[in-house]
This record gives C-alpha cells, structure tokens and sequence, in this order.
C-alpha cells in the first residue's frame, strides 16, 4: 500500500478539471490526489451512508478504502477515465463488498438514527419495509459471483453496452450478455425464494429431511433469509439427533438401508418431475416403548390411484383405483403404526410443492376413526395433521391413511368443479375458519376457510351474502372477510 | 347454542339439543362444511361433541373425542344427553 498521504491541506492555485488533475496525477504531482479526494468525497460519503444504511460506523473506513484503491489504480496506466463516476462505481462495489463480508438477516433498531426518521407521509412500517427491501437487495447483488455482479452493475446502472462491459472483463459481447441474465436469473430466484410460501418451503424441508438429502435450492434460499423456517430446519435436525439416541445402532443401519431400497424401487423414472423427488418417503422412528414406522408414498397426476378415494378435488368426487389421477391433483398415503398403549400420536402428510390439502381420503384408515387436526385448513395447508382415535371397532395396529391435495385454481378453490360465480368480486375469509349463516344474524348453515373463494351477491348492515365455490349461498359478516 | 329446542333424534322423545351424541351410522365422514371436502371419518358408538345443531337441521357441526371438527348429517347420531 502507498504511504503516501491522500490528502494535504495545500490547495492547487488553480481550479482545474479531473482529467487535468488526473494527468497531475500521473505525472507525479503529489497535490493532485488530495485536490480530487476533496472535490469528491463529501459525495462520495453520502452515496456511502445511502448504500450502508444498516452499518453507518463503516461508512468512513468504506470511503478510504475505495479511496486508497482508487489512488492506485488511478496511476496505473494511461487511459481515459472519467474520475467522478469511476470513483462513485468503486464507492459502490466496496459498499457491497461490506455488506457481502458481514451479511445481516435485518436492520437492528438501535442503530436507526435520527435522521433515518420517516417523513410525515410515510409510516415507520412503510419505511422498514422499504428499507429491508433495498437491504435484501443489495445483500442478493453482493453475493453475485464477482463477474455477474461487475457486468449487471455496468450494463443495468452505468448504462454501459455489452461491447464495451465485455472490454472491460475480457469477454465476448456474447459472454457479457450471459452473465446479466445469469445475474438477472439469480436476483430473480432470489427474491422469489424469499416471498415463498412458508408452508411450502416446510413441506420441501419435511420431504428432505425424511429421505435424507439436501432440500431444493429455492427452499434453502428462502431458509437462509426466514428466521422461523431456520428455526423449523434445526429443530428438524434436532428431532432426529435426539430419535437417534433411543435406537441401537444396529437397528438404525437397517432402517437406513431399507430406506434408500425403497427409495430407489419405488422412485421410478415414470413419475412426473414435480412429484418424483417426493415420491416415496420411508422413515424408521424408533420411539420409546413400542415403536411405529411411518411409509409416505405420493401419487401425482397421471399416476395410478392405489385407492379408490371421493372428494370435491376429484371431477365427479370419485376415482377408482387404478384409474390415473386427475392434473393437478396428487394422493399421498402413509402408513402409521400406532402404539400398543398410550395416547396416539398424530401423522403428518406433506402435500407436493404448489399444492394444498384438499380432503382426508375416507376409503382408507382401516376402521379407525381419524381426521385432521384444527390446523390443517382445506384449500390453504401444504401438511395435514391427521388425528386416530386412540380405539375403535376393528381397528389394527397398523393404519393408512390418505389425503388429497390439490393445485388452487386462480381464485383460490381446491375444488375440481368450483361453483363461484363468474363476474362477482371475490372475498374470503380473513381467520382459518368463518361462520356462514342463513341470514344476517341467522342460523349457522356451514363454514368457510381462509382460502376459499367467496363470490359476493350483495351485502346488508355489516354483513355480506356470498357465494362459496361448493356453490352454496349465505351470509358472512363484513369484518370476517378480506 | 339453544337448549330450547326440541330434539330430533332417531328413537329418542324431542326435548333439547344434546350436548354430545354417538355414531348410529356404521361410518360416516365429517366435511368442513356441508357440500364440502372430507376433514374425518367417524364409525359407530364414537362419541361427539356438538358444537352447532339445531334440532330440525340437517347438518350439525361436531368435535370428536380426538380433535377433529366437521360437519355430518344429524341422522347419523343417537342422543347421548337428553
């Protein structure tokens, strides 16, 4: 590094340009730099302060660093260049070097200053929201492989053509406009993984976890900048680890090895792409006092149905087995054992990325009585929980249990044949579940869920007649509806 | 839910909504709502909660012992509480 000072309080006579004082430079005169870093920096530290926003304590050091990068490169050699904007694209590539060096999940409070309040118009909620949004932003063009991130900056920012961000890095103009939309592509995908559907990303973690490979690329992007579903992944991690002491070591062996059987048997190359990854899943719990193994298998579109299975995701309500299932549509099954003695643990079935619980499959569960828990909302859960008695008439030890799942149709209905009506503005139901009622103040008739569409027909001292996709009308009160 | 009302349940005297209620029905699904997807499957002599029912409606929304809510027909249940 140059020990040279950047800066001397002895000002040149006269007031020259950047080019000149650039070739003042050059030529070795030692009051050209000093002069350039104080025309600038000022700028410089405010564009500095705007990208670094969250870590204004790095502001200074950020500046001199770009600052002494650019005193060396500036005397390098002897081509144009325009000083100010070259000086603003080195501020700026340092400023994403920091933030790539110590990337943060958030904007911590107590480093919001004063200044940073927001204007009359604009509520705090607004302004973080914003600002986590530029954060995220800047943190996703900082991870950018270092030549993506120079010809996205160049071409998208500088407004520079391919030929000449491709001079610069040495690459063909073809080359140059690869790595934008590769960046693009990146960027893209980012943001996309983080607005996932939480219940989504968990489902892709559940299958994963359960056969024992790496979560897809989306659902680990959305994990990296989600605190709750990090939090879902390790206790995920956790569980197992904690299972993993109650089994002989012997016992654990086997159950991996006939996992990765089935897995390669019955994960054939017939299953559409979606669904194959989440084709078979077989895991052995070894719990404490008797043990339950639990075998999920997942039927997508087009795949022979094992069951024969009613519900309203089915065109018809009815499928029999052996008949391929519907588009759209997937079956998935497990099969739990249940202890001999002792409260019945729940199951849970996982539905395929991009579809929703659509019905409990009441062909299966081998006499025993079961159903989903209060969490699992019809048309909105990725997952059911499914509940057993803990006794009934013939009921075994070992249960299968099905479910259907569906993808939702633009207005939200799982249904096969929904019955909104077209034309009439949709609501739904802003809690899990809402009351739907004869009249306004009237007798319950039904229930609607928090994703199922609701055509509305009119509407009459706070409450609203709507029509559901079942095509059944009646009235929900204005405040329960979005 | 009314007390008041009279009950209408297969061989029993009308007299109040009962609070809980058995299975009659070999099996019978609980949907989420009437006309709606399938949320359980309940057999005979299960016991369940009624959280909605009036007496001469024809769907009552119940609990069962382990937790699942629904809808089914009220046919489908003897009174357990009078």
């Amino acid at each position: 590094m140059s020990t040279e000072p950047l800066r001397t309080p002895r000002r040149l006579p006269v007031r020259m340009t950047d080019t000149e004082l650039l070739a003042a430079l050059r030529a070795g005169d030692p009051s050209a730099f000093p002069e350039l870093c104080a025309r600038h920096e000022p700028a410089l530290r405010r564009f500095a302060r705007s990208i670094l926003r969250a870590k204004p304590a790095v502001v200074d050091d950020v500046v001199q660093e770009s600052l002494m990068r650019a005193h060396r490169a500036l005397r390098r050699d002897d081509r144009h260049i325009e000083v100010r904007p070259y000086l603003f694209r080195l501020v700026r590539n340092c400023c994403l070097d920091e933030i790539a060096r110590s990337r943060t999940d958030s904007v911590a409070l107590h480093l919001l200053h004063p200044g940073d309040e927001p204007a009359s118009t604009e509520s705090v909620h607004t302004l973080l929201e914003r600002r986590d949004r530029l954060t995220t932003t800047l943190a996703d063009v900082a991870d950018l492989p270092e030549t993506q991130r120079h010809a996205l900056l160049r071409r998208e920012i500088d407004g520079l053509t391919h030929e000449q961000v491709a001079a610069e890095l040495g690459v063909s103009p073809g080359a140059s406009r690869s790595l934008v939309l590769r960046a693009r592509d990146t960027l893209t995908r980012a943001a996309a993984a983080r607005s996932a559907d939480c219940e989504d990303v968990r489902a892709d973690l559940l299958r994963a976890h359960d056969v024992h490979h790496r979560a897809s690329v989306a659902a680990l992007r959305h994990v990296a900048s989600c605190s709750a579903c990090r939090a879902f992944r390790t206790a995920l991690k956790h569980d197992r680890r904690s299972l993993r002491v109650l089994a002989p070591p012997s016992l654990l062996l086997g159950g991996a090895l006939l996992g990765g059987k089935a897995v390669g048997l019955l994960g054939g190359a017939s299953k559409p792409a979606g669904i194959k990854a989440a084709a078979v899943v077989t895991t052995a719990v070894l719990a404490a006092g008797g043990a339950y193994e639990m075998k999920t298998q997942v039927f997508g579109p087009g795949e022979r149905a094992p069951i024969s299975a009613a519900g309203v995701a089915l065109p018809g309500g009815r499928l029999s087995a052996g008949q391929p299932l519907p588009a759209h549509t997937a079956l998935v099954t497990k099969r739990v054992r249940l202890p001999r003695s002792g409260p019945v643990p729940p199951a849970t079935l996982a539905c395929p990325t991009g579809m929703r619980v659509a019905g409990l499959v009441p062909e299966a569960g081998d006499g025993r009585s079961h159903g989903f828990d209060a969490r699992t909302i019809i048309g909105a859960s990725s997952i059911a929980g499914v509940q057993f008695a803990s006794r009934g008439p013939d009921a075994g030890e070992t249960v299968d249990v099905a479910i259907l799942c569906r993808q939702p149709d633009p207005t939200g209905s799982v249904r096969a044949v929904p019955a909104t009506r077209h034309g009439a503005p949709l609501v739904h139901a802003c809690r899990q579940r809402a009351a739907l009622s004869r009249s306004a103040r009237g007798a319950v008739l039904g229930t609607v869920t928090s994703r199922q569409p609701l055509a509305v027909l009119g509407s009459r001292h706070g409450w609203l007649r709507v029509q559901t996709d079942a095509g059944r009308t009646g009235w929900v009160r204005v405040g329960a509806t979005c | 839910m009314a007390g008041a009302l009279s009950l209408a349940l297969p061989g029993v005297a009308p007299a109040a909504t009962p609070k809980s209620a058995h299975v009659c029905a070999s099996r019978v699904v609980l949907v989420e709502s009437p006309g709606g997807a399938v949320t359980g499957i309940v057999h005979h002599g299960d016991l369940l909660f009624v959280l909605n029912g009036r007496a001469h409606a024809q769907w009552w929304r119940v609990a069962t012992t382990f937790g699942t809510r629904g809808w089914l027909r009220q046919r489908n249940l003897c009174a357990r509480d009078k």
